[in-house]
């Protein structure tokens, strides 16, 4: 029998003392950690967490989540009346505080014929983590709304701004705008220009290398020095057609004001120091290092393998971003890294961050579970999908070498030669896959559409190519979704879930493509507590 | 076989008493067996396997009916059928000058995890009731229970008609999938019963039946012993809320009617 106990980490309005508070369906006692703690039997709907992968790079940048809410009884004293929750309503905050769902078997006793709590609820299968948004109550239950972990990557990345203050802070006409990070290599962005007066130019809020210093489109300035700090950088004296920099701080300047436009190419680090080589140690820089979550709260070791795969695939990739003067959040950042790959970023049963791949399941590949007649129930449906992926696609494009300033006519200097500009007026190139002529995708499907560009942060234009033709792969055919309902007890048994969101997987079942057995891939997971039932989306 | 037996006046949760015991992890105190349900309860420190609970009643109170006599009971409990059971009621704490049920083993009777020990009718008054429980192979290395009474007991002249039921339940959810096969989200067992008192008389209706009408209602928990006199009272005993309480009705001259269901409290 499987108690579902939930851990709330509130604390005192009054102190911020931890006040943490515990709850279960069943009632638990936690007789592993001392003093015991008891999981109030006062649930009444434990919530749930609805995850779905986004199908397509066009139909979202993360992995869709919904979570229902945690609700419990507010018990009345007989006597009194009072409501055991009344107090702790006001006293309590809960709002932005870890919650936890985990599924804790009790132990049965033969001997005395009743059933024990024995095991550690941190021992338990983890069914949710994330925080509390917020509480209500209307007198007779209590409610809590909750969401997974990634709130964080929803919000603007950047909060350091210029203070306007002169020097590093900016002149007054760009206060309080985000100093620009730089992250991995991009090419021809335009530098925050922070002191008109000794031109000197900011692109990242971290160190750099390898900077080219375009004016006009032509790379006509010499480099004198390189400075440890912004300070020795401003100190310094340069002439004309000198530039220096300060690579620890993301800093250079020229030694003459510029007639055209100054734009540069770079490689941006992480704050740590750490040097990003591909598309991936971007990803886990920009969780880790400038989301601030902890190594402990991201998947490193899926996201570990999936970066193997990837290499095996496409090779390394050089990838980055800037962001210049805008403030974009890092779902955004994560969405131009990670979509041509078509992964997204969503969390695990555990409540860690995870990137998970959209895949074409290899028919006679291996799988990690095999579901039949015998596991699923009755109702399984096809399921549409997505506009612009109803019918296979004939045509799909990746965009890579992105160029970060467009630039055309009297805004570069007459020495840019003709290809050049021909790069430099295009906002990125496009690779594409095709299938077009007699028994093309084209011929059979005569409203198969061209899909968008899926723009990314590659930087060549080989790698993007794989990735357009491994997009041609999985949408150039037709594609299906189906949702399955399956009893909790298989996909959530108690040795561990017997399959998580991306997992591969054959199914039989006498519906459509699955009557003869198929292997699909776990799109979908909607694990139903109240009903006792997960719901699987599965893509094939 | 005896007459049932219903308590409904409990020590442990009258507003005058105070409960106490010898040893409780934090957060476990034996005041929360005035709880409604069988979490938290109280516990002891892990390694105390033998402790006593005591209720203080305030003034010297009658823990046992003049007819029917008393009872003193805890539910819910980790008691192996190896532990032994005392109650002693005193004029000061710990005492046994009114009444000593001495030690008593063999009572707590595996898969029901209860253990109940009567109070003979006509003891005396006592301030004091002592609880005392030695489980020393208890397997958790402390001892637990959810819920708890003491207090006088109510039999009716004559017992509830034929018909009465008592037994184990389950709400556990199933889930057959398209093969047939049964996959079963396991919930607890709980007991409940159903009886009904047929001859009962105008004192009884206007004194016992709505005075727990009254007091617990379908609120708190009653206690009912269908046969205290039953070797098997042990496993027979139901302690829960009152499910089902038609109003008493006046069935035929003199003879008053009364339906209850009660559902084991978990």
């Amino acid at each position: 029998m499987r108690a579902i106990c939930v851990t709330v980490a509130a604390v005192l309005a009054s102190t911020g003392a931890a006040a943490p508070f515990y709850l279960s369906d069943f009632g638990y006692i936690d007789n592993t950690v001392s003093p015991p703690i008891c999981y109030l039997p006062h649930l009444s709907q434990p919530g749930n967490s609805s995850r779905q992968m986004p199908i397509g790079p066009e139909n979202g940048n993360a992995v869709g989540a919904q979570w229902g809410d945690i609700a419990w009884i507010n018990p009345r004293d007989p006597i009194t009346g009072a409501g055991y929750w009344d107090s702790l309503i006001d006293s309590l905050i809960v709002a932005g505080r870890a919650v936890t769902i985990t599924l804790v078997e009790k132990t049965w006793d033969a001997a005395r014929g009743i059933w024990i709590d024995a095991n550690p609820v941190t021992g338990g299968l983890a069914a949710f983590s994330g925080i509390a948004l917020g509480w209500s109550t209307d007198g007779d239950s209590v409610t809590l709304h909750i969401r997974d972990n990634l709130a964080v990557l929803e919000q603007p990345l950047q909060d350091n701004f210029y203070s306007g203050a002169g020097g590093a802070g900016g002149t007054t006409d760009i206060a309080n705008q985000p100093i620009p990070k730089t992250r991995g290599v991009v090419t021809n962005v335009t530098p925050i220009l922070v002191d008109p007066a000794k031109n000197t130019y900011q692109i990242s809020d971290a160190s750099v290398a390898l900077l080219t210093v375009y004016e006009g489109g032509i790379a006509g300035f010499s480099l004198t020095s390189n400075f440890a700090t912004y300070a020795l950088l401003a100190a310094a004296t340069l002439t004309s057609g000198q530039y220096a920099t300060c690579l620890a701080q993301g800093y250079f300047r020229l030694g003459t004001t510029p007639v055209y436009d100054i734009t540069c190419d770079l490689r941006g680090n992480f704050p740590s120091g750490a040097t990003p080589s591909d598309t991936i140690d971007i990803v886990l820089g920009l969780l880790e290092e400038d989301c601030g979550i902890a190594s402990g709260s991201i998947n490193t070791a899926s996201i570990g393998a999936l970066q193997t795969l990837l290499a095996s695939l496409y090779g390394t990739n050089r990838s980055g971003f800037y962001t210049g003067s805008d403030n974009p959040t890092p779902i955004d950042l994560l969405s131009l890294l990670l979509n041509a790959y078509s992964c997204s970023v969503g969390t695990d049963l555990n409540g860690k961050v995870d990137i998970f791949q959209l895949v074409s399941p290899n028919p006679v590949g291996t799988t990690v579970a095999e579901f039949t007649t015998a596991h699923i129930l009755d109702g399984a449906q096809h399921v549409d999908l997505p506009d612009g992926v109803v019918i296979p696609n004939w045509r799909r494009s990746v965009s890579f070498q992105p160029n970060g300033t467009t630039q055309s006519g009297n805004t570069l200097k007459p020495g840019v030669t003709q290809a050049q500009r021909q790069v430099l007026a295009k906002p990125y190139a496009i690779a594409t896959w095709s299938s077009t002529g007699g028994g093309s995708v084209r011929a059979l499907y005569p409203t198969s559409l061209d899909a968008p560009i899926v723009l990314s942060g590659l930087i060549d234009g080989s790698a993007a190519q794989s990735m357009a033709t491994n997009l041609g792969a999985l949408w150039g055919v037709q594609r299906h979704l189906y949702d399955l309902s399956l009893p909790r007890a298989v996909i959530l048994p108690s040795s561990g879930p017997a399959v998580e969101l991306g997992a591969i997987i054959g199914v039989t079942f006498p519906i459509g493509k699955l009557a003869a057995r198929a292997v699909c891939e776990v799109v979908g997971m909607d694990p139903d507590f109240n009903g006792d039932t997960v719901t699987l989306r599965v893509f094939l | 076989m005896s007459n049932a037996a219903l308590g409904y006046m409990n020590f442990f949760t009258a507003s005058g008493s105070i409960v106490s015991d010898q040893s409780h992890a934090t957060g476990f105190g034996a005041a929360n067996l005035a709880g409604p349900v069988g979490l938290p309860g109280w516990q002891s420190v892990a390694g105390v396997k033998t402790t006593s609970i005591d209720i203080d009643a305030g003034v010297a109170v009658s823990w046992a009916d003049a007819a029917a006599g008393g009872a003193v009971g805890l539910f819910r409990t980790n008691f192996t059928n190896g532990a032994n059971l005392r109650v002693r009621l005193g004029t000061t704490q710990g005492a046994s000058d009114v009444y000593d049920s001495g030690i008593l083993t063999g009572v707590v009777q595996v898969g029901y995890g209860q253990g109940i020990i009567l109070i003979p009718a006509g003891t005396g008054a006592a301030r004091w009731m002592r609880f005392t429980i030695g489980d020393s192979t208890n397997p958790d290395n402390f001892i637990r229970a959810g819920l708890a009474f003491a207090g006088p007991l109510w039999q009716p002249a004559n017992n509830f008609a034929y018909g009465a039921t008592n037994g184990f339940q389950n709400d556990s959810d199933v889930q057959v999938t398209r093969g047939g096969q049964e996959y079963v989200n396991e919930k607890p067992n709980y007991r409940s019963g159903a009886f009904a008192f047929q001859l009962l008389t105008a004192s009884e209706v206007n004194g016992n039946v709505n005075d727990i009408d009254r007091t617990l209602s379908i609120k708190s928990n009653l206690l009912f012993l269908p046969d205290p006199a039953s070797s098997n009272l042990q496993k027979e005993a139901i302690f829960g809320r009152i499910t089902k309480s038609d109003q008493s009705a006046h069935s035929d001259f003199g003879i008053h009617t009364k339906n209850y269901a009660i559902r084991e409290r978990l």
